[in-house]
């Protein structure tokens, strides 16, 4: 009846949960340094920005959009 | 000076919140709880956010680097962000489910939803105890502040003055006065941190990098997430991210905030423009570790922020600073009585005594106002705890209301015993267990053994026609069809 809600939830959820928690053993460490931050501080800050695009994604992709009530 | 553009702050506050009473129906418990649900996206960004970013973010998050390092930044800045990202996910499918239960509160919602009376109290029981430490810890915050920046006020008097306010701020228009109230903070705050965070790099030779590389050379054990020490290492923040995140827009106040969004839809697009709003945290954690190196030997980590403020900016914007700080905790207060209040008063109140008239709950309402906040004001006073831990605290308990909440839309078998049998062992461990190996969040314990419970019990005992029939609506039923 409804379209696959499963693309929203790969770029909504289980991108940004990626990429903050699950890659945080490779993220954590000091070098290399980008935009005068230690590298995981810029790849937390980098997150800031990219989790907003992805629910941007999420959203222009998400069927339930499209119901009335929901 | 500092103390002239800190009053005015707090002058310009009450101000608009007797402009926010415009249109305001004081006698209507719904209006007083969530504006009717008349909010757009605009108030309803500003009251979301409003109560996102409290004074333990302004002070606890610079206090936490500067004494536990990354463990704790980490910490702070994933399960924020990572909320926003469930919260896109969760939020629409309680806010209908609120519509459906013509709900308010989130005890509202989980006793509609297993149509239990017991249900209902228990939830507000939980609520309310585990929310009252965050009074607590808005009015620990604003003393380090009245303290830190000598303002000639002292710690009982800012304590009972600051309760006062944010008495009066929903007495006059309830969450309307924290939509109007929450414009005017954010603004400030992010304004404060930004100057503060520029002005860090501006006086350290190298800027933002050279911060940085000095932390890296001379603490380098603070400038990565350390596995050790165990009960604030690596497993204890991945842990409690992930399970924050989840409580994150259950807990009272945030779940009420979604209540007063009128369509699901634009809880959808404010999750979109909430990790944007994170954008204070680049500059509170420049100007944390910018402390680490140059303010060292704080008295309380809690002072870093206020510390480096005060060694790098003239009085008018320290003044900025702290008022934003108090108007924080103050609003904080007030919204998380008004939220306390509420589910004292419609979830058992009202399930106690069906025969109380809206004049009375509203009445009761305020009567529980004044006392959470007198509650909050004396444990601040006579059981000083670290800002961090409370946060924790509040968060084991509110956030053992997620199973019944997503198994409501998922589980159609969970029934009424189920879930009263998970939530009651779920808090029983957290008052019962004192340490858990490998600095596991205790609350994500906690949690897994509630959702066990639930589920076990659910399986043993039978399920009530009318509870699965709540299940069945939740899924099929149009709002436009219901009459209100």
């Amino acid at each position: 009846m409804m379209k696959s809600r499963i693309p929203t939830i790969l770029i909504g959820l289980v991108a940004p949960l990626t990429g903050i928690v699950f890659l945080l053993p490779w993220w954590n460490k000091v070098e290399p340094f980008v935009l005068g931050f230690s590298f995981n501080y810029f790849w937390m800050f980098l997150w800031l920005f990219l989790t907003s695009i992805c629910l941007f994604v999420a959203y222009k992709l998400d069927p339930l959009n499209d119901e009335e009530d929901w | 000076m500092t103390l002239f553009v800190f009053a005015l702050i707090i002058i310009v506050a009450l101000g608009l919140v007797f402009l926010a009473r415009r249109g305001a129906i004081s006698n209507s418990m719904d209006d007083i709880m969530k504006a009717s649900g008349s909010f757009g996206p605009f108030l309803l960004f500003f009251v979301s956010v409003g109560e996102i970013y409290t004074i333990g973010t302004l002070l606890g998050v610079p206090g936490a680097v500067y004494s536990k390092g990354a463990n704790y930044g980490v910490w702070f800045f994933g399960y924020i962000l990572l909320a926003y990202v469930i919260g896109y996910f969760l939020n629409p499918a309680v806010w209908r489910m609120g519509q459906l239960a013509k709900a308010i509160t989130v005890a509202d919602i989980i006793g509609w939803r297993y149509d239990s009376k017991i249900l209902q109290i228990i939830v507000a029981l939980i609520g309310i105890v585990f929310f009252i430490p965050l009074i607590q810890f808005q009015i620990t915050g604003m003393g380090i502040v009245f303290y830190y920046l000598d303002l000639g006020i002292d710690f009982t008097t800012s304590a009972i003055v600051g309760a006062m306010i944010a008495f009066s701020f929903i007495a006059v228009a309830g969450i309307r006065s924290s939509a109007y109230v929450a414009v005017l903070k954010d603004i400030l705050l992010i304004l404060a941190v930004a100057v503060i965070g520029i002005a860090a790099a501006m006086h350290m030779p190298g800027g933002v990098e050279g911060i940085f590389r000095t932390v890296a050379n001379n603490m380098p054990q603070l400038l990565t997430v350390t596995s050790e020490p165990v009960t604030a290492g690596l497993t204890f923040t991945v842990s409690t991210i992930l399970f924050q995140m989840m409580g994150f827009y259950v807990s009272p106040t945030n779940l009420q905030a979604s209540m007063s969004s009128s369509s699901a839809k634009i809880l959808r697009r404010n999750s979109i423009i909430m990790p944007l709003y994170m954008i204070m945290f680049p500059f509170l954690f420049i100007a944390a570790y910018y402390a680490l190196v140059a303010v060292t030997g704080l008295e309380k980590p809690d002072y870093a922020l206020l510390a480096v403020a005060v060694k790098l900016l003239p009085g008018w914007v320290v003044g900025l600073v702290a008022g934003g700080a108090a108007l924080t905790a103050i609003l904080f207060m007030a919204v998380a009585a008004l939220a306390i209040s509420g589910l004292f008063s419609k979830n058992i109140l009202k399930v106690m005594r069906p025969d109380m008239s809206e004049i009375q709950l509203i009445w009761g309402a305020r009567a529980m106002m004044a006392m959470s906040l007198t509650a909050g004001v004396l444990l601040a006073l006579f059981s000083p705890g670290l800002v961090a831990n409370l946060l924790a605290m509040s968060y084991f308990g509110t956030t053992q209301c997620v199973v019944p909440i997503v198994l409501g839309f998922l589980w159609k078998r969970a029934t009424k015993q189920g879930i009263c049998a998970g939530l009651v062992v779920g808090v029983a461990v957290i008052f019962l267990i004192t340490t858990v190996p490998y600095g596991i969040n205790k609350g994500a314990v906690a949690l897994l053994i509630n959702l066990a419970v639930t589920i076990i019990v659910s399986l043993l005992t039978k399920q009530d026609g009318k509870v699965a029939k709540r299940f069945e609506d939740y899924h099929t039923v149009k709002l436009k069809n219901l009459t209100s």
